[in-house]
């Protein structure tokens, strides 16, 4: 009883390649229950589980490298990269 | 002579439409000791308010006398809001009550009550009108001012908890005449960025003064109003301004806001180890499966190769084999242990001296069994006579009858 490999192997090697935490994080997620689940070739069940080791490491590596980005809204509605003290705060 | 003759029924509409109409006594809060309290059977509560000088009858219907914290109590010093009518059936001027609260609490307080029931009716409470916050947010909006340790601390609890985040500040002043403007100000443009999820309105500890401007009713109603899920942090724990109730979430402090907008970047890693830990075993248990199979497949090839089942089934022959010889010999080895069985029987019948009495038995040639009838014989038989001390060999000459 050996199912073929109804995964979607594209979307998570583009999660890999490309993707936010959250897409990475989820990938992993999918690839982990998918392996769990069994019944899958040998040669498949290798490949989740390389696949499943990229993703873990890229997941940490997006956490390790990740700054935290602070910006200003201006009272024109703007965005301002970083923060500057001495621009105006709201009024009326 | 009188200019015009007024009916008492009108005279009295008319004073009661002047005390309604003037905008003091339409909305004024009265101080004096209660006394006469009277609870009417139709929920209606009656009493009255005095002090040295005066008195004033008050009523507290029954839907206001539901939303009170405290009804009013004889001989307690209370503050009484309202507004001053004339009830013609008695043509007495009556305070018709809409807030009580025992004295002793500032006019600050007062109004902060009256404008709490007041929200409190209009729903801004409502607890099902509370959003979730999003689980894993893309921008979060800060309103609050841009000087002081509060924006400070936001920023190093997200930066320390979850830096995947954007932050954005929409710097307002928070305290003074012009804040309440100013806050609203900030959250409306805060709203107008698309990707702000979620938004922490916030300021440090202060005063009553201080924390005016979120007991603010515009703000109340534009933090209601608000796009996204809101979470106060206002002052110290222990502080509760009407925004605190009427945003989504309300949180002790504002870092404790900032805390409870974001997961833990620790959660985040030890999900992601235990997803390795799993994929590790699953594939463990992939392979010890993947080589059961194999095995099983390996031994009941084996059991079916060809040469092997020839070499048993030849070993299983050799023993039948020999088996079926070794039942012959026993079959012949009880025959010959039969006969000789029976010659000794034959012998031994001798102690009864029928042979020693000269008798002789007569016995098959072959078997050595007597014949015991002459019927059995025929011409021409070869039999054996058994003497008591040997035997003759005859042949039979002739039978009678």
């Amino acid at each position: 009883m050996i199912a073929p490999l109804d995964i979607d192997l594209e979307t998570w090697r583009t999660a890999l390649a490309e993707g936010s935490f959250e897409d990475v994080s989820d990938a992993l997620e999918a690839v982990v229950a998918r392996l769990e689940l069994g019944q899958l070739r040998l040669e498949d069940s290798l490949l989740c589980y390389e696949l499943g080791v990229r993703l873990a490491e890229r997941s940490e590596q997006i956490l390790a490298s990740a700054e935290l980005r602070v910006s200003r809204l201006s009272p024109t509605g703007e965005t301002v990269e970083g923060w500057d003290h001495d621009d105006e705060p709201f009024h009326e | 002579m009188p200019a015009q003759l007024v009916p008492v029924g009108i005279l009295a509409a008319y004073v009661r439409d002047v005390l309604e109409r003037d905008p003091i006594l339409a909305d004024i809060w009265v101080e004096g000791e209660v006394s006469n309290v009277f609870r009417a059977q139709s929920g209606h509560v009656y009493f009255t308010l005095k002090d040295s000088d005066a008195q004033l009858k008050c009523v507290l219907f029954k839907a206001q006398a539901a939303r009170q914290l405290s009804l009013p109590e004889s001989g307690q010093q209370t503050a009484v809001h309202g507004n001053i009518s004339l009830y013609p059936r008695d043509g007495a001027i009556q305070l018709y009550a809409d807030v009580i609260q025992p004295a002793g609490v500032g006019l600050l307080a007062l109004q902060f009550e009256q404008l709490r029931q007041r929200l409190e009716a209009d729903g801004l409470f409502d607890p099902s009108r509370k959003r979730a916050l999003p689980p894993r947010p893309h921008a979060i909006g800060v309103v609050t001012s841009p000087d002081g340790a509060v924006w400070h601390d936001i920023q190093n609890v997200l930066r320390r908890r979850y830096p995947l985040v954007e932050v954005i500040l929409a710097p307002t002043a928070v305290q003074g005449d012009a804040a309440p403007a100013a806050m609203a100000a900030a959250l409306d443009a805060i709203q107008d960025v698309d990707r702000v999820d979620v938004v922490i309105l916030a300021r440090g500890g202060g005063s009553a003064e201080d924390l005016a401007a979120f007991n603010d009713e515009y703000v109340a109603r534009m933090v209601f109003a608000c796009r996204v899920p809101i979470v106060a942090g206002v002052g110290h724990e222990t502080d509760w301004t009407i925004v605190d109730w009427v945003a989504d979430l309300r949180a002790p402090t504002p870092s404790a806001a900032a805390e409870l907008c974001v997961p833990n970047i620790a959660d985040l890693r030890l999900r992601t180890e235990d997803a390795l830990d799993r994929v590790t075993l699953a594939l463990n248990t992939a392979i010890s499966t993947a080589t059961i199979a194999l095995e099983t497949r390996q031994h009941r090839l084996r059991r079916a190769d060809p040469t092997q089942r020839l070499a048993a089934e030849r070993l299983v022959l050799s023993i039948r084999r020999r088996r079926l010889l070794q039942r012959q010999s026993d079959v012949m080895r009880y025959r010959r242990a039969g006969l000789l069985a029976q010659a000794g029987l034959l012998r031994a019948l001798e102690p009864h001296g029928v042979l020693r009495r000269g008798y002789a038995v007569v016995c098959d040639n072959i078997t050595g069994e007597p014949i015991l009838s002459s019927s059995r014989i025929n011409s021409g038989d070869i039999v054996t006579a058994q003497f008591a001390d040997g035997s003759v060999t005859a042949a039979v000459v002739s039978t009678a009858p």
